[in-house]
């Protein structure tokens, strides 16, 4: 009697119910708007080559808009945020998370970005020079 | 923050209250390229005067470092148009770049 091949169909239906629950995965996400609601939190990635004799430093983010003629950004009362940082002496390259929690009571639009790097008695408005990034666009806060 | 360093400064004291407007290679500031506010300071009548001119929201990447800028001051005793002939000082070095900090780039993300 020949030897009959038993077939294996416990994997077709794993790989299958594996590539289905990825698609509603990657469908929800795609479905979801761009943006972080308000009350959650965004985080803004610095990466920069430290030459200095090290120190302590203030990493800081804004949202607001810059002006369309002006070379100016309009910052919105609390929605700035800063990371106190200490340098050892360089040259190193670094990394730093600077985490940016939104108010509840945030409104929903799209927000520029304002990075800058400055010390700690320096105004907040101030920046060590070439230190500081205008980004159009950063974040949208969206509905909830 | 942008620092300059004088030379040549206007003959005589004067107790200032200067506007500083920076252009690139003209003497006559109407071609302007940005207004700091007003302040006063002394300048002496020979020698070099340093002094930080602290510039708020301003865009140094407009600044060019390998053009030379003149900085005209206004005279406070003057008339409030006529721009003082013997306040003009030019910018040495201008300090646009601080070399601690190289290629910074910021990354925004959704935590």
């Amino acid at each position: 009697m020949p030897e009959t091949k038993k077939r294996d169909i416990v994997t077709p239906i794993a790989v299958t119910a594996g590539a289905v629950a990825v698609g509603t995965g990657i469908y929800f996400y795609m479905k979801k708007p761009k943006g972080v609601d308000p009350g959650e939190t965004f985080t803004v990635q610095f990466a920069f080559a430290y030459n200095g004799d090290g120190g302590d430093y203030f990493l800081q983010v804004s949202l607001g808009h810059v002006r369309i003629m002006e070379p100016f950004f309009d910052h919105i009362e609390g929605l700035t945020w800063t990371l106190g940082i200490q340098l050892p002496p360089g040259p190193q390259d670094w990394e730093f998370i600077v985490p940016c929690k939104l108010p509840l009571a945030v409104a929903t639009k799209v927000y520029d970005g304002e990075t800058l790097i400055r010390t700690p008695d320096m105004d907040w408005l101030d920046y060590i020079e070439d230190t500081k990034i205008v980004t159009r666009g950063a974040i949208t806060v969206r509905k909830e | 923050m942008i620092k300059f360093s004088l030379k040549n400064p206007a003959a005589g004291a004067y107790l200032w209250s200067p506007v500083v407007y920076i252009g690139g290679g003209s003497y006559y500031p109407d071609r302007y390229l940005l207004l700091t506010e007003s302040w006063s300071m002394e300048i002496a009548n020979d020698g070099y005067v340093d002094f930080r001119c602290v510039l708020y929201n301003w865009d140094f990447s407009v600044l060019d470092k390998r053009t030379v800028y003149n900085l005209f001051v206004k005279n406070g005793h003057d008339y409030e148009y006529n721009w003082a002939t013997n306040t003009v000082s030019d910018i040495t070095e201008p300090t646009i770049g601080d070399p601690k900090f190289r290629n910074l780039s910021c990354s925004y993300r959704r935590a």
